[in-house]
């Protein structure tokens, strides 16, 4: 029993030891992080939250003035997993309510590699950051036949990625370009209903087809903060 | 701040009370007093004592640490036979980030000195004596993350205090000193904060417990 007792306390030791396993922040260093965002329109962007992280650790956070400026200072860690982002709070999953803050987000990743120990300074220069909107998308069956509905959404995302090194660049593929949703609808599962972050002023496409006809496409306009969308087949 | 500068008088009178409770046992009376110091004396003193930290100038002491309490050692011993005293010195100040935009995300700093001092002692009367002491030691501020992850900034101190005491018998005494810090940080940092996070310059108005043998 006291055995047992004992391998169990090492075992606890050696996870607690093993769990402590941390990011290691560079001693004897700081870095900084400045900025200035603008609207698509080009005006500035106030009070956008901007932090970093390496791991999900903050190390350093900072807020745009009234003339979307930022400038902070940062830890930095030893790992090359640096990132910046800008509006945190409106990247997650692709349904959430409008805040106050109504732009999209931004990551930035440091492509500095191994040189990342020798960056001082973040400056990313003006960023565009984008109003994000929402689609209150629904799709009903009101028919009585049997039907089958392929269907797919194209969307712009409202987090861009970029990376960095010496000035920012966007990362193909992570926006405008945005993803797809798709699904098949029968009469078992006959109705979808999902709210969906985008980007305002773009449209979103969706496709489908109803058995075995051909794909057919609908633009769907995003012109307000919040958008509804309802097909019926 | 007024909740440290509360608990420091209350130390400060807990100090003095037993102080007074030690000289209430003490059996021996005073010698007369000579108002000279006694060269062929060899004598030891230890300090305790607990400070209040005032940063100052344009550093990221003053614009972003919001310095709590420091306590603070000291042990010295007079050279050959000489009022001069030569001694090591160590203090911890604790400090707390109030403005993570300016220095960066951590929530805690400990500034750890160990050092060396040397000094010239006064004794103008038996009971009110003077020190003055200047030193220099290693300085390294200890940071916490609020993740609890801890990195430090690290560099050299050196520091002048000037010492007044009030001894209450031959061993021991209070004392007060405010002493003028400065801590030089290898913190690099880009363009013009690699001032602002390279010095710190602290005002430490410290008193305690002074013991002689």
């Amino acid at each position: 029993m006291k055995l047992k007792f004992l391998s169990v306390f090492l075992c606890l030791i050696f996870f607690s030891f093993y769990s402590c396993e941390e990011i290691n922040i560079e001693s004897d260093k700081r870095v900084t992080v400045s900025g200035r965002l603008i609207d698509s329109q080009g005006k500035p962007i106030s009070n956008i939250p901007i932090n970093t992280e390496v791991e999900s650790y903050r190390l350093g956070e900072g807020i745009t003035d009234e003339n979307g400026n930022f400038l902070f200072t940062s830890l930095q860690s030893e790992s090359n997993d640096f990132l910046i982002y800008i509006n945190k709070e409106n990247i997650g999953p692709s349904t959430f309510s409008l805040d106050k803050a109504n732009y999209s987000a931004a990551t930035i990743l440091n492509f500095q590699e191994d040189d990342i120990l020798n960056v001082d300074q973040y400056t990313l220069g003006t960023i565009i950051l984008p109003e994000k909107a929402l689609l209150d998308f629904t799709i009903q069956k009101t028919s009585a036949e049997d039907l089958e509905l392929t269907w797919s959404l194209s969307l712009f995302m409202a987090n861009c990625q970029y990376s960095y090194k010496n000035n920012i660049v966007k990362i193909e593929g992570s926006c405008p370009q945005g993803f797809e949703k798709g699904n098949i609808l029968s009469n078992e599962n006959p109705n979808f209903s999902q709210t969906f972050t985008t980007l305002k002023n773009k449209t979103v496409m969706f496709t489908y087809s109803l058995g075995n006809s051909a794909s057919q496409s609908i633009n769907i306009p995003i012109t307000d903060q919040l958008n509804t969308y309802v097909f019926e087949y | 701040m007024f909740l440290n500068i509360k608990k420091i008088t209350c130390l400060f009178f807990c100090l003095a009370f037993f102080s007074l409770q030690l000289i209430a046992q003490e059996n021996q009376p005073e010698k007369p007093s000579t108002h000279k110091f006694e060269k062929d004396d060899h004598y030891g003193i230890f300090k305790f004592g607990l400070s209040a930290p005032i940063a100052f100038g344009n550093n990221f002491a003053n614009k972003g640490l919001q310095g709590k309490v420091s306590t603070n050692f000291s042990l010295l011993a007079n050279l050959f036979e000489l009022p001069i005293v030569i001694g090591i010195h160590y203090s911890v100040l604790y400090q707390s980030n109030e403005n993570i935009t300016k220095l960066g995300n951590y929530n805690r700093s400990n500034a750890i000195l160990v050092g060396g001092l040397a000094g010239y002692h006064f004794f103008e009367r038996n009971d009110f004596r003077l020190l003055l002491t200047a030193g220099v030691g290693a300085v390294s501020y200890n940071n916490n993350t609020p993740d609890d992850i801890r990195f430090s900034d690290n560099g050299v101190s050196v520091w002048l205090t000037p010492e007044v005491s009030y001894h209450f018998n031959k061993t021991l005494g209070l004392y007060f000193s405010p002493t003028l810090r400065r801590d030089f940080l290898r913190t690099k940092a880009p363009g013009d904060l690699e001032d602002f996070f390279g010095s710190a310059n602290y005002v430490n108005l410290e008193f305690g417990i002074r013991v002689l043998f």
